[in-house]
């Protein structure tokens, strides 16, 4: 393909998108309720990297580096992998389903994650040590959307729409369900609560090891997946015809999603509009090949969970508010925003 | 080297394909004829492969249908679908190049939006364009895909009568560029230019098949579409037009 | 065909389910026999000073603690602690009479207003809902976070506790018994274990004082205790409850049979008939008479709001003053406020502000 770097075109947009994901990075760095020196975060953040840390291992105390390292640099990373985890399977899901307003958590990840966060909540089980909430909402939600394939499998297809409603049926059902737990059980409702809305304040190193790591894969599955996608959005007559095996497109593209996306799911709880609005933005700046739109909604999706993340922690300088609350409140005017945007440009009619 | 139906049957709830017999010529203009909900696009449907049939045999080159992969089937066959979705923020080259998921080399798009005459759209956002624009993206797409069969779903439908013309081109250079074009139409004054052979179609059962000269009468017309016709034979390509004065009574008789 | 493929799904979910459990389960170290990364409640301290080794069973006042260094289920302290931060008011308060408030607290929750904390220089962090403020909390290098039950989230907890390598007390004492024992804990953990031993020493005094004045009572009173109103009914404390205790010793019956704190149905509540209602600090006097009208105990007009509910919803040694004022205003014939003595010379400590201002706000 053509590569050129002028000034407005895709790939000049695409770097400057990324250099704007390093700086939010940086930025987030010196935000805190503790108040430490730029040049001290500045040498504790150096420290870290191999041969130019052995110049910057001085100047700061034990307890500005656990600030920085063990308090600020995995939640900052958690916010980078949620956000590009949801942007991401937002392009995949609306892809699939040709549907503009759908977001991941339709095909089952919602209710299924949530149903496993309760049932840990509620019975207390400690089968995966002080990680059992994460892999019960990782897995159940997992399980819940291969529930909601299996029983939309019609006669050798999976129609989407089918899809959708057995995934809203399902989720309804599922919530009724968790609604049961948390009556029968009201000390949970501030911790069921605080899952609900989405915070990343308690993640550690570990967690964003392991979930970094199935993000990236199920990213690089998708991307590669791209184009099956695209042809998926042409309907499934088109795409079939021009060869695109239609219903393993649609599994695995919807399989290797739910696994991204409950994987973050399960670190941050619910945190809405990501998914939702990032694979837009992506569009009205790099078109809709999913090829594109797949990778850079990714950085448009962190960059976004970055900076609400940071007006979370830092907005009221005396508490912490969970972020889920600053997707919605950034998220729905700007949604309003695009749906003009979208009105106007006939990107959607 | 062809593709042949062998007494195909297909049912769906109370609609059903009974019998199908076709056998498509290599380097032919196929046209397929018949009242709306007569089971034309499902007869395609079927013959592409996306409707799975109940009995009989397809045959595309010799092997049966089923033992083609999608994709080696896509190499075989493009479709021009009757119903034109909306994808998210598109370009016509990126609707186009969509086309080329089954070809190994990368081949340019020029030719086939040049012989569509839409190379001015190229850069154009796909639901931006009207709507007889879009169905010429899509068959330039087909042509794109560079396939020896190209089955097209009523091509010419909403089109203005210079896009119609443009269509018309563009099925007689395929068949010179030695295609094999399954054209379904309910035109049937470009069914008689297009075709070499035509197959009528009522309530899923073949009425008449065979070379279009030997096929397009008027009886068959009648039993086809309940409808008597005219023939004015006067070298134009309009020969077939709808008699009014229509004898009810007799149509009935003969269908 | 359509059976194999959902089977090979099905199949390779469950394979991605056990590989993502076994990474967990490698980086939360279940797997060995460490408790490093792993969630377990310890009750058994044992706390080295001078070479001698006094063990404390947590158990006993219904707590425990989550440690890092927690070995065998034993987590050990050597000398005691001395920089606590405090996020729930009972345990605050308590550090305060025993004495360790100025030396050990090195930072409060918002909601522990007594003793002041700006008079003590003593940082606010502020907790939201279920939200707990980390990096202020390390920025205080604590050796001890003190709180109770249902306030932070799991994976909260596990980075304070396992990254971040500061044990985490959780306190939930629900008798008088473990009360005072949450007193001697505390006492010996802040090397301030004499002024527990007074604390409880005055409490069972005030016990066996209070259970000499209403041991004639021979008409005895019921009593219910609106703590708010919910969804489906109204939230109250039932059997198993310090609240419930105290209406014991009061020889006051409360009408509710359930136990903890239990959300129970305005129809209970008629049918209870309670002689006399008390009514918590946050609800609203008029929405329960609203609800009410009819209720024996309201057309009498035996009913009150608390002022400070700290005092009787708190579990501390100040839930004593409640004992009294409750038995006092249940049985104003028997019990006068004034009358107390062993209540009113008590001044060992600052237990103000006095337990009439308390309590009558």
């Amino acid at each position: 393909m053509k590569f050129n770097l002028k000034y407005g075109s895709r790939p000049f947009k695409a770097i400057v998108i990324t250099i704007i994901l390093f700086i939010s990075i940086i930025f987030s760095l010196f935000l805190g309720p503790v108040k430490i020196p730029l040049p001290v975060v500045a040498r504790i953040f150096f420290s870290q990297i191999p041969l130019v840390g052995n110049f910057a291992h001085w100047g700061f105390t034990g307890v500005e580096y656990d600030i920085v390292v063990l308090v600020r640099e995995p939640v900052i990373l958690g916010a980078v992998i949620v956000g590009a985890a949801l942007a991401m399977g937002g392009s995949s899901v609306q892809s699939v389903f040709r549907n503009p307003i759908t977001e991941p958590y339709i095909i089952g990840i919602s209710s299924g994650a949530t149903l496993g966060a309760v049932f840990a909540l509620s019975t207390q089980v400690m089968w995966f040590g002080a990680y059992t909430l994460q892999v019960l909402a990782f897995s159940f939600s997992i399980v819940v959307m291969v529930v909601i394939y299996s029983i939309s499998f019609r006669s050798g297809r999976v129609p989407p729409m089918y899809f959708l409603l057995s995934g809203i049926a399902i989720s309804l059902f599922l919530s009724a369900i968790v609604g049961l737990m948390l009556f029968s059980n009201k000390r949970l409702e501030s911790e069921a609560f605080a899952w609900l809305l989405g915070s990343l304040s308690g993640v550690t190193w570990a967690e964003d090891a392991v979930v970094f790591t199935i993000v990236l894969i199920s990213g690089i599955v998708l991307t590669s997946f791209s184009k099956d996608m695209d042809a998926l959005q042409m309907g499934e007559h088109h795409a079939q015809s021009i060869g695109v095996n239609v219903e393993r497109a649609k599994l695995i593209s919807l399989l290797v999603t739910t696994l991204g996306v409950s994987a973050a799911v399960s670190i941050s709880g619910l945190i809405g509009f990501v998914g939702l609005l990032m694979p837009h933005v992506s569009r009205m700046l790099f078109g809709g090949s999913n090829r594109i739109v797949i990778p850079t909604s990714a950085v448009l999706g962190a960059i976004f969970l970055l900076l609400a993340n940071d007006i979370a922690r830092d907005s009221l300088s005396y508490t912490e508010i969970p972020v889920g609350i600053i997707t919605g409140l950034v998220g729905v005017p700007f949604f309003m925003y695009l749906l003009r945007r979208i009105s106007r440009g006939g990107y959607v009619t | 080297m062809s593709l042949e139906l062998e007494n195909v049957n297909f049912r769906r709830g109370s609609f059903s394909l009974k019998n199908i017999d076709i056998k498509v010529n290599e380097h032919t203009v196929l046209g397929i004829g018949g009242q709306n909900g007569s089971g034309k696009t499902t007869l395609v449907r079927v013959m592409y492969g996306f409707l799975h049939r109940d009995s009989g045999t397809i045959r595309l080159d010799g092997k049966v249908l089923e033992d083609y992969s999608i994709i080696d089937r896509a190499r075989k066959i493009s479709v021009v679908n009757q119903e034109i979705s909306e994808p998210f923020n598109f370009t016509v080259e990126d609707v186009v190049s969509l086309s080329g998921y089954s070809s190994e080399e990368e081949r340019d798009i020029d030719d086939a939006l040049d012989l569509c005459g839409i190379g001015y759209l190229r850069n154009r956002s796909f639901s931006e364009i009207s709507g007889g624009e879009k169905r010429l993206v899509i068959i330039a797409a087909a042509v794109y895909q560079n396939s020896k069969f190209v089955i097209m779903d009523e091509p010419t439908a909403f089109l203005d009568i210079d896009k119609e013309l443009r269509v018309m081109k563009i099925i007689r250079s395929l068949k010179n560029a030695g295609k094999t074009v399954i054209l379904v139409m309910h035109d049937i004054n470009l069914l008689y230019n297009l075709c070499d052979d035509v197959v009528f179609i009522k309530n899923g059962s073949i009425v008449a098949s065979g070379s279009t000269e030997d096929t397009m009468t008027v009886e068959n017309l009648l039993k086809t579409f309940d409808v008597k016709f005219k023939i004015y034979d006067n070298g134009t390509p309009f020969k077939f037009i709808p008699d009014d004065e229509m004898d009810y009574a007799k149509i009935k008789e003969l269908s | 065909m359509k059976t194999i493929k959902i089977i090979t799904t099905v199949v390779v979910v469950a394979i991605v389910i056990v590989a993502g459990a076994l990474v967990y389960e490698h980086f939360s170290g279940h797997s060995t026999n460490n408790s490093q990364n792993s969630l377990t409640p310890v009750t058994s301290i044992a706390l080295v000073n001078n070479g001698s080794t006094t063990m404390i069973n947590l158990s006993k006042a219904n707590s425990f603690v989550y440690a890092k260094s927690a070995n065998n289920g034993v987590f050990t302290i050597h000398g005691s602690l001395s920089r606590i931060v405090s996020l729930i008011p009972s345990v605050t308060v308590t550090l305060y009479a025993l004495g360790s408030y100025q030396k050990d607290v090195k930072g409060v929750d918002q909601f522990s207003t007594y003793p002041n904390p700006s008079n003590y220089d003593i940082p606010v962090l502020t907790i939201g809902e279920s939200s707990l403020p980390i990096e202020a909390i390390v920025n205080l290098t604590p050796d001890a976070i003190m709180t109770t039950t249902g306030y932070f989230t799991t994976q909260e907890i596990n980075k304070v506790v396992n990254v971040l390598n500061i044990p985490y007390f959780v306190f939930n004492p629900e008798t008088v018994a473990q009360i005072e024992n949450t007193n001697t804990i505390l006492g010996e953990l802040t090397d301030t274990a004499h002024n527990a031993t007074i604390i409880n020493a005055w409490m069972e005094k005030n016990i066996d004082e209070m259970s000499n004045l209403t041991k004639n009572i021979t008409n005895e009173s019921s009593i219910f205790y609106d703590l708010g109103h919910g969804s489906s009914g109204i939230y109250t404390a039932g059997n198993g409850t310090f609240i419930n205790e105290m209406f014991q010793i009061d020889h006051i019956k409360n009408i509710i049979n359930a136990t903890g704190y239990p959300e129970v149905s305005r129809e209970l509540v008629y049918k209870g008939n309670p002689g006399f209602v008390l009514i918590d600090e946050y609800v609203n006097q008029s929405r329960f008479l609203k609800d009410f009208p009819n209720l024996t105990a309201v057309k009498d007009k035996n009913y009150t709001t608390v002022l400070n509910d700290s005092f009787i919803d708190e579990p501390t040694f100040r839930t004593i003053y409640a004992m009294f004022w409750i038995g006092s205003v249940v049985y104003p014939s028997h019990i006068n406020m004034t009358d107390i003595t062993a209540f009113n010379n008590f001044t060992h400590f600052d237990l103000s502000p006095a337990p009439h201002v308390g309590i009558y706000g």
